[in-house]
């Protein structure tokens, strides 16, 4: 097949993850991990839900780890088997997330780390070489677990590590691994293309009655709204409170008309 | 000492594995590298990108997990602000290379039905947001300039808000 090569994605950007308890969980990638904060604000123009950013690596911000609250997260703890695995067991609900891996360089880095964190008073497995990654594990805050990995140097292409038996088990024939080792490459020129409908499409977000006009607006007007300014000049500068203001008299008439339209439908 | 340098995996678990093997590869681009027996269940490991250096994204499968379903609010969320439980995954980003990368990444999966919001400008990145299988919510990044400065967005309010003090928060700011 031509076309342009999948390097779409190259990396990791951020999980982010809920915390009742940023004092605990921003001690912990301190301390344990050895991490800095480097941002702290309100969420996307939102009131009252704010996330801090963790980086790790070098000045260049090789990647973040990133905790997020609202209020109605403060009535809700882990649910071991939904939310966080139990230790015994691996399960969770299908879409939540097991596991977050934090690589290292070199296993001299691998077992130096693993001295470190059991030095803080931490509990951590042996190392187990899985063949694509050498890592240990352990907890951290709110029941999350952890590993920290060297990379195995597994390559695209290679087929060493796919057992077909397995494969089998989860319905999937030979030609499906074989498409989903080598992904449709991309057209070489950019087509532009324009959103499905809403509530057409494939998989879609969950709309409240606060969010529904969300679908509806030109996605520049979106943008407008939604690009965000440093938290100092939220509150204090008049160019600020003038540049909402003028948001607002440009985005409500707009809302009110899809509502009078019946167009704003609750989703789950 | 501990020497972190990057994130290597995020690990999720799937109870539909075909469907969701198939849109990380076909929709996202990731590359199958393993598939392997693991504890009670089946582990999926797939290349985020094309190099053998690259971080990976990785599936587990097992039967209760095929048993179980998404609690909205608890385990899923409804959108890249939504509730979740603490220690709980509300999104996941990943990172694009540029804004051409993003562009065409937002066309791709667009091209496969399924409704993305942005690029929109978070002033020091530009995100692209959408759902994806059994409930995850996914936002794609590109940074401005991975090198600027962004104690700005250290905010001295919300800090006290979640009772930090201003030295407590440039404490936790700096490297230990």
């Amino acid at each position: 097949m031509t076309g342009k090569a999948l390097n779409l994605i190259t990396g990791i950007h951020h999980p982010n993850v809920g915390t009742t308890d940023y004092p605990t969980a921003l001690n912990f990638f301190h301390e344990v991990f050895g991490m800095r904060m480097v941002a702290w604000y309100l969420m996307h123009g939102s009131k009252d839900s704010d996330h801090a950013l963790i980086a790790y690596g070098d000045e260049r911000n090789s990647g973040f780890f990133s905790l997020c609250n609202r209020p109605e997260m403060n009535k809700l703890t882990p649910v071991p088997g939904l939310t966080s695995p139990t230790g015994q067991s691996d399960t969770v609900a299908p879409g939540a997330m097991q596991s977050i891996s934090f690589h290292v360089a070199s296993e001299e880095d691998l077992n130096a780390a693993r001295a470190h964190i059991e030095a803080k008073g931490y509990s951590v497995s042996d190392i187990e070489d899985r063949g694509y990654e050498k890592s240990f594990s352990l907890k951290g805050p709110h029941e999350m677990l952890f590993r920290i990995a060297v990379d195995g140097g597994v390559r695209t292409g290679q087929r060493d590590l796919i057992d077909m038996e397995a494969a089998n088990e989860l319905g999937l024939s030979e030609a499906e691994v074989l498409a989903a080792m080598s992904p449709s490459p991309e057209p070489d020129e950019y087509i532009a293309t324009p959103n499905p409908d809403f509530y057409d499409s494939k998989y879609r977000f969950g709309l409240t009655k606060d969010t529904a006009f969300i679908p509806h607006l030109p996605i520049n007007l979106l943008n407008w709204l939604m690009t965000e300014t440093i938290p100092a000049d939220q509150s204090r500068s008049l160019k600020a409170i003038v540049s909402n203001l003028k948001k607002m008299a440009v985005a409500l008439p707009r809302i009110l008309l899809l509502k009078l339209q019946g167009k704003l439908r609750v989703t789950q | 000492m501990i020497n972190i340098n990057k994130a290597q995996s995020v690990s999720l678990a799937t109870g539909n594995p075909r469907e969701t093997i198939r849109f990380y590869s076909e929709v996202l681009g990731f590359s199958l590298i393993a598939i392997q027996r693991e504890k009670s269940g089946i582990r999926v490991v797939m290349r985020i990108g094309e190099e053998s250096d690259e971080s990976t994204f990785s599936l587990y499968f097992d039967e209760a997990i095929a048993a179980s379903a998404p609690v909205v609010d608890v385990s899923e969320p409804r959108d890249p602000i939504g509730v979740i439980a603490p220690g709980a995954l509300q999104h996941l980003a990943f990172t694009c290379p540029d804004r051409d990368a993003l562009d065409r990444l937002v066309a791709r999966i667009r091209r496969n039905g399924i409704w993305v919001i942005g690029p929109l400008d978070h002033g020091f990145c530009y995100s692209a947001y959408c759902k994806g299988p059994e409930g995850i919510v996914f936002e794609f990044a590109t940074d401005h300039d991975p090198t600027v400065d962004t104690s700005p967005w250290l905010d001295p309010k919300t800090a006290q808000k979640h009772g930090v003090s201003v030295s407590e928060m440039q404490r936790l700011s700096s490297y230990s």
